[in-house]
């Protein structure tokens, strides 16, 4: 059955989301009144990426494109290419540059190798996020854990640094992997992350 | 706290897809006069980034001026990606910003809150490029509209201009395409909410750590890509330069999905205003699928850098990026100019 829509005076993208609704909704001959040049091409590449064909004709007052022919099944979607985010890693969240109490030497060693250890990983985190002495590190001049925290990076791990805690140690400029970072966008991590590690 | 305001809805255009089209701009500019000084090292008259100024043997002033209506709905988010669009002419030109002044029209919709969230958007971007933002200008208007003037520093000798691309230069692009796309696609609803939260990362990101590692090498010829689209801006180098840029659009980093939603129609005005623009001047080498294309055309609110380096640098360029910058990518080169074309889109 053919339908006529009327998407006169509707800016872009409407035209197209009309029709595209028409043609989920399993319509096969579909005109779409416009008037604007963009939309008829808009409303052209829909056609063309659903295998239907397309043709314009004027109108008064504008357009009208009558999309017309056999759908073709929706195309698989496309992986993501570029910066990837892991899914449904952890948010570690780190305000210190060692780990535990006892010894602090024990503890800076642990926490180079905890580093060591999720770079290392097939599940890193999806997000790391420090704070207070924790920004040391990545400001510090330990490769190991400038390594660690650059291959975290490349696996798709976001990092953020607190721009605050960099300046009150004078660190501003030393930080070497990351995004200086907010209060703002720390706990907006914190709070939308699904799952939160605290070292 | 939060403002209920959708300020996307407020707006007809947004982001940098609201600027006026390349061609018709040189139209409007065309006749006015033209006053010349030693010290103004570059101008309007080769459309440039920002313009120059020297103040000393070793000191020169960099000046811009950006804004636009919301790109996105929450105030916050919509200053820091306006700011972070406006101080990237400093950058783009190879200075560092240092004042800014808001550039700001409120709407009689906005709230108090809402105007706050974007000046407070504004204020910490700035921060966070090192710039003071020390007073603006704010007036009424039916659409809400924000970005700022900044003014920075340059060593005279080392002005980036966007129209200095010489043969063999390598291009190199630092942030991925298809902003365009996909805020026509989420006016829609119809983009993919991990897209839209991307697209929102990458605009209000600075583009200073790519500047700050790119003035360490031989670089030729650097700009923003922001409303002319890849194509658009590629087109002002190569022209400048007296040379012909070729794209190799295989290596063009792209937004996720972004190309199934330009195959589906989801393309803004400004995409075909870029494509009138520049198509003159380019030619097409080898299958690139019309929505690639497209894309090459679509307006960027807050791009990235497209920097012109000497092939003997581009690799230690590139590695160094890549480090800070996951998504650089080699995306073409300088070759001598053609007789046909100021452009190529290689596969």
């Amino acid at each position: 059955m053919a339908v006529e829509i009327n998407a006169m005076g509707k800016a872009c993208p409407m035209p197209v989301v009309l029709a595209k609704q028409a043609l989920d909704g399993g319509e096969n001959d579909v005109t779409v009144l416009v008037d604007n040049q963009i939309a008829v091409e808009n409303l052209k590449r829909l056609a063309e990426s659903q295998g239907m064909a397309a043709e314009s004709a004027t109108r008064e007052g504008g357009f009208a494109v009558r999309i017309t022919g056999e759908r073709k099944a929706a195309p698989a979607p496309e992986p993501a290419a570029c910066c990837p985010t892991a899914a449904g890693g952890a948010t570690v969240f780190i305000g210190k540059d060692f780990i535990g109490d006892g010894s602090r030497e024990l503890g800076e060693n642990l926490m180079k190798m905890f580093l060591y250890t999720l770079a290392q990983s097939d599940t890193p985190p999806a997000c790391l996020l420090f704070m207070n002495g924790g920004v040391k590190l990545p400001a510090g001049e330990e490769p190991q854990v400038i390594e660690s925290l650059k291959s975290l990076l490349d696996k798709g791990c976001e990092i953020l640094v607190c721009g605050t805690c960099l300046n009150y140690f004078g660190l501003t400029e030393q930080c070497k992997v990351g995004t200086v970072s907010n209060m703002y966008d720390i706990a907006g991590r914190l709070l939308t992350a699904p799952r939160v590690v605290t070292v | 706290m939060a403002s209920d305001i959708q300020l996307t809805k407020l707006a007809e255009c947004a982001g940098c897809g609201a600027k006026v089209g390349a061609g018709v701009l040189a139209q409007l500019l065309e006749g006015l006069p033209t006053r010349t000084d030693p010290k103004l090292l570059v101008g309007y008259d080769t459309s440039d980034d920002a313009s120059v100024y020297q103040l000393s043997d070793d000191l020169a002033l960099v000046q811009t001026v950006d804004f636009f209506p919301p790109i996105v709905d929450d105030p916050y988010l919509f200053g820091q990606i306006a700011a972070a669009n406006a101080i990237s002419d400093v950058y783009a030109m190879g200075g560092e910003p240092r004042l800014a002044l808001n550039v700001m029209c409120v709407s009689p919709q906005m709230d108090r809150e809402a105007v706050h969230g974007v000046l407070r958007g504004g204020y910490e971007k700035a921060y966070e490029a090192g710039t003071i933002i020390t007073g603006g200008h704010t007036i009424q208007d039916k659409e809400p509209k924000y970005g700022l003037a900044v003014s920075g520093f340059v060593h005279p000798g080392r002005i980036l201009r966007n129209d200095r691309a010489r043969p063999g230069d390598v291009l190199i692009l630092t942030k991925a395409l298809g902003i365009g796309v996909t805020t026509t696609a989420a006016k829609a609803g119809l983009a993919d909410p991990e897209l839209y939260r991307q697209a929102v990362e990458q605009m209000r990101t600075l583009n200073k750590t790519a500047r700050d590692i790119m003035v360490n090498f031989d670089v030729g010829s650097c700009t923003d890509v922001t409303g002319f689209g890849l194509l658009g801006h590629s087109l002002e180098m190569a022209r400048g330069g007296g040379a012909t840029v070729v794209i190799e659009s295989g290596h063009i980093p792209f937004l996720p999905g972004v190309r199934a939603l330009a195959e589906m129609g989801l393309l803004p005005e400004g995409m075909y205003r870029n494509r009138h623009f520049a198509e003159s001047s380019t030619r097409v080498e080898g299958e690139v699928p019309l929505a690639i294309q497209d894309l090459l055309y679509d307006p960027q609110t807050s791009g990235g850098l497209l920097i012109a380096v000497a092939e003997k640098d581009a690799q230690a360029l590139l590695s160094a990026l890549k480090d800070r910058i996951p998504c650089a990518a080699q995306v073409g080169y300088v070759e001598a100019k053609r007789a046909d074309c100021s452009i190529v889109v290689k596969p």
